[in-house]
């Protein structure tokens, strides 16, 4: 009896993660939280990086259930300049003063 | 005095960074020492301990931090490069934090080292140390600094603090903290009259075209009041603790990648 067309066609790497990282440690609390094993977890992963370079949006694909997409107004951005009058020259005088020790 | 550039001051800043990104930046780092610590050989001290790659474990999680350039000046310089302006008029920062007080005095952005001077033991801390003094004083009991802590935030910012219990009945602590805030803020302001003296008119920073009070220090309203009387106009920013703070953001971004290279 051969093999069916479905096994013939799927790879089944062997995933070698060390126990004691934090990035395994993210990985299997990130399976629990969405309830799936840490195979599936890892595929789900993997297939989500393919639909993100497929220009699917990020924030949206790595949703775990504990931590929700942070919304648009907390979102990371550049700080702004701040406006201080004297920091170039506040700058200037402490480089000289550096200098001449 | 080691402390600017010891190991210490590396576990603080690589905790800072752990904590503020996952993939940690290079960074550019502006700080301040204490008026009466810097000085060209210790800012390079300072440089010397904290340019480099960085690797350690936080919440186990390996992370690098890599500094690329370390830019010093006074504590005080980075509230008035933020708050002051660059005309060639006399401006002066009173600084007080935890444990000292730092008194920075320049023509516009150009420090005048002869009218900058730094005290320790004149500082929030004291204020703390002088209440637990009434506290054990009055109802024999020890203050936990915990308990000073909480103390000192609810007052300076008009809040209730919790409770606290001596011999099972609730204390208030107001009138001890306000006499110790009214102690060190008498101490503050013999400091500055004589640090800013304006000749021998007994008049004190009279000569000085703004005077910004900052630092946690500037929370406590008999020191703002000692100040005050002893100066008059005095500003103080609705966020005196992060004024320096800002102010050294400002100047290491003013600062040409030619500087920062020289700076690492």
């Amino acid at each position: 009896m051969g093999r069916s067309k479905t096994e013939a066609e799927v790879l089944r790497p062997e995933v070698r993660l060390l126990k004691d990282h934090a990035a395994t440690r993210r990985l299997l609390r990130e399976a629990r939280e969405r309830d799936v094993s840490l195979a599936q977890h890892i595929h789900d992963l993997l297939v989500a990086r393919e639909a993100a370079m497929g220009g699917q949006e990020y924030n949206r694909l790595l949703w775990v259930p504990s931590e929700q997409p942070t919304p648009q107004e907390d979102r990371l951005v550049d700080a702004p300049a701040p406006q201080a009058r004297g920091a170039s020259a506040a700058a200037a005088a402490w480089l000289k003063r550096r200098s001449s020790g | 005095m080691h402390r600017y550039w010891s190991e210490h001051t590396r576990k603080l800043l690589l905790t800072l960074a752990g904590l503020a990104w996952e993939k940690i930046p290079p960074l550019y780092l502006t700080t301040g020492l204490p008026v009466a610590v810097w000085s060209a050989q210790r800012d390079e001290h300072v440089r010397r301990a904290l340019v480099g790659e960085h690797r350690f474990t936080l919440n186990g999680v390996e992370r690098v931090l890599e500094v690329r350039g370390v830019f010093t000046m006074m504590e005080g310089a980075g509230a008035l490069a933020q708050l002051g302006t660059d005309e060639a008029i006399p401006q002066a920062v009173a600084d007080g934090g935890g444990e000292s007080f730092d008194l920075f005095y320049a023509i516009g952005q150009e420090p005048v080292i002869a009218r900058c001077d730094g005290k320790h033991g004149i500082g929030v801390e004291r204020i703390g140390e002088l209440t637990a003094a009434e506290v054990a004083r009055k109802y024999n009991r020890a203050l936990t600094p915990a308990e000073i802590r909480a103390r000192l935030r609810a007052y300076a910012r008009t809040e209730q603090p919790p409770v606290i219990y001596a011999n099972r009945r609730p204390i208030s602590l107001n009138g001890e903290l306000r006499a110790a805030d009214d102690a060190v803020g008498s101490a503050v302001a013999t400091f500055i009259s004589q640090t800013w003296a304006s000749g021998n008119t007994g008049a004190v920073a009279a000569e000085v075209a703004q005077l910004y009070l900052i630092g946690g220090i500037a929370y406590f309203p008999e020191v703002r009041a000692h100040v005050q009387r002893l100066v008059g106009k005095v500003a103080v920013s609705e966020r005196p603790a992060d004024e320096n703070a800002i102010g050294y953001c400002a100047v290491g971004q003013s600062l040409a990648d030619a500087d920062w290279a020289e700076l690492s």
